[in-house]
């Protein structure tokens, strides 16, 4: 009951009484509320961010020649098999019955080992990235724009690098290259969203040779190092370059450029980008899948200033035909162990007897 | 004295046995349908992958952009035609969001965010009853509420995918800090009750998350649902009741 008191004061003492049963009310419900919390887990935790699911890959690394007769050719050369997962680097438990051979004649390994490679560091690079044609079957689901994002914030930790589409009468606004910095930059995150306006700019031709040569002009007017990556995602053959494969190959030679690349397209015409890879020092990957894609562009800057262990492999081929000087032998690499749970891709090795 | 008298009725409401003019507890049950999730750019891009997503799914839409089901209880204080209402619920609470993702050109693969969120939701709100003598009445009322989700989980879907094909290629939490995170949010809340008695409340109400998961996009998210609460035959202040008109 109410006193009756003259001197109390009903409203204040209303106000009292609601400011209780709020504050009493507010108790009961946060130690609900804590009731609950405890009960449960929480809730989000920092991940790595991610990348696409990839698969197993084979990367040839080099092939250099080592001797040769009419009948027989000794080169050594230096694969690479990357992990499915991107994080766990390479595959190092292979014997040399798991690789294969073929090509004009009978090739056997006469030298096997597991070696640790150590790539330059510190050097500049610049990607290219085929506009031509379409990828609504090689790619359907853009995964490159991703995994090469990854591959601009994995570089730019220590490299600083230029990027680029390449497409010759397609939807770029430039050509022979629309470049996605504007120069060599370690500023990753605008090159990386560009990425996916340039998948909506596919079309048009090839005119990888011309593209390759605008960046290695790019390189003499770019920042020095000993050793300069030209790194290029493509997957269809040169259509519509002005320049030839020999001139480029030249160029890149006398500028200290490497080219690497790594096409998405297994029926592409190997022996010009084997020769290309191979002779400026620089590794290829052709990819079946887009799977595969992913592993390697994942490596991409490990393979150009990191670490990795890899096949050296001493083969000696007993050719079909008479060799001779000049001519330009093509192997095919094929991997396979039951420890392997999925279709490997293969590797070409280019040798040029001199 | 006055100040000992204050405190001293204080500290007595505790007791219950001097409240306002009426204290009811009652269990409510509340289920959210037509919910909006906006952003405020078009193209968003996560933190947690090199994806980029192209916003578009900026509509209201009825089920489709995600339910919530609310189960609590509620603590009522009638004074005059006023009353405050607390009402701690447990708050299954999800979400759905569509985006493209650029393919090619012109084509777009479209992908549904979906967000689940265990929460605990205490809104406070005070109403307004007319015709507060009459066995039917109505009220206005508004309030805010603080909700504090303390389990969430993400997934996605995509008819073209098949399931492990989508998990594979794309992050499912691509959307954290941007349409949910694990902090304690605000909302403002309003509607219209419908009273029966003492014994039932059916109410419409319009929630507005005040604000967005994340500093680096401006999401807006606002729901519509109903509530029914069944007030216990707990007399718990046995009190004759005035109401002035």
């Amino acid at each position: 009951m109410l006193p009756k008191s003259s001197k109390f004061n009903p409203r204040s003492s209303c106000l009292a009484v609601i400011i209780g049963q709020v504050v009493i009310l507010c108790v009961r419900s946060v130690t609900m509320s804590l009731i609950f919390i405890l009960s449960s887990c929480t809730i989000i935790k920092e991940q790595p961010k991610f990348v696409p699911a990839g698969d197993y890959a084979l990367v040839a690394l080099s092939a250099k020649y080592v001797s040769h007769t009419s009948s027989e050719l000794v080169y050594s050369a230096t694969l690479l098999v990357l992990e499915r997962n991107y994080i766990y680097g390479d595959i190092t438990f292979l014997d040399k019955s798991s690789f294969n051979f073929y090509g004009n004649g009978t090739s056997s390994v006469s030298g096997f080992a597991s070696t640790p490679i150590k790539f330059s560091s510190g050097q500049p690079s610049f990607f290219l990235l085929d506009q031509s044609g379409s990828y609504s079957k090689i790619d359907p689901n853009n995964l490159r724009s991703q995994v090469v994002g990854n591959y601009f914030e994995d570089c730019s930790q220590s490299n600083v690098f230029q990027a680029g589409g390449f497409s010759m009468g397609g939807h770029l606004t430039t050509e022979p290259v629309q470049f996605l910095t504007g120069g060599f930059t370690n500023s990753w995150q605008a090159p990386a969203q560009s990425l996916f306006a340039l998948a909506q700019l596919t079309g048009g031709q090839s005119n990888l040779y011309d593209a390759i040569n605008t960046s290695i002009g790019a390189f003499g007017s770019g920042p020095a190092g000993s050793k300069r990556n030209c790194l290029i995602l493509s997957h269809a053959n040169d259509q519509a370059s002005t320049l030839s494969m020999n001139s480029v190959l030249q160029n890149a030679v006398n500028a200290n450029v490497s080219i690497n690349l790594t096409s998405l397209d297994s029926s592409v015409n190997k022996l010009p980008i084997a020769a290309l890879t191979m002779k400026t020092g620089g590794w290829l990957a052709i990819c079946n899948t887009p799977e595969q894609m992913v592993t390697v562009v994942a490596n991409w800057n490990r393979l150009i200033s990191g670490e990795a262990t890899a096949y050296t492999f001493t083969i000696t081929l007993q050719s079909a035909t008479v060799l001779s000087s000049g001519n330009e032998i093509l192997t095919k690499v094929n991997v396979s162990s039951p420890y392997l749970n999925s279709q490997v891709n293969s590797a070409y090795l280019y040798i040029k007897i001199p | 004295m006055k100040k000992v008298l204050l405190v001293f009725f204080f500290l007595y409401s505790f007791t219950f046995y001097v409240s306002a003019q009426r204290f009811n507890f009652g269990v409510n049950f509340q289920y959210h349908v037509l919910k909006q999730i906006s952003l405020d750019k078009e193209w968003i891009v996560p933190s947690t992958s090199y994806a980029i997503y192209h916003a578009t799914d900026n509509r209201w839409k009825l089920f489709s952009a995600g339910q919530s089901i609310l189960i609590g209880t509620t603590f009522q204080m009638d004074y005059k035609k006023i009353y405050i209402v607390l009402e701690p619920d447990f708050n299954l609470n999800t979400y759905a969001y569509a985006v493209g993702y650029p393919t090619g050109p012109g084509t777009e693969e479209r992908l549904t965010f979906k967000s689940l969120s265990f929460q605990i939701d205490a809104p406070l709100y005070v109403g307004y009853q007319f015709h507060s003598s009459s066995l039917l009445r109505y009220s206005f009322f508004s309030g805010g509420s603080i909700s504090i989700p303390y389990h969430l989980e993400t997934s996605f879907a995509n008819g073209a995918f098949n399931h492990g094909t989508l998990y594979n290629q794309f992050s499912s939490t691509d959307m954290q800090n941007i349409l949910y995170s694990n902090k304690p949010y605000p909302n403002f809340l309003c509607g219209f009750a419908i009273h029966y008695s003492s014994l039932v409340r059916v109410d419409v109400r319009y929630i507005h998350r005040l604000d967005s998961p994340g500093a680096a996009y401006k999401a807006t998210f606002n729901t519509i649902g109903f509530a029914m609460t069944y007030y216990l035959p707990l007399s718990l202040l046995k009190k004759k009741i005035y109401y002035e008109n």
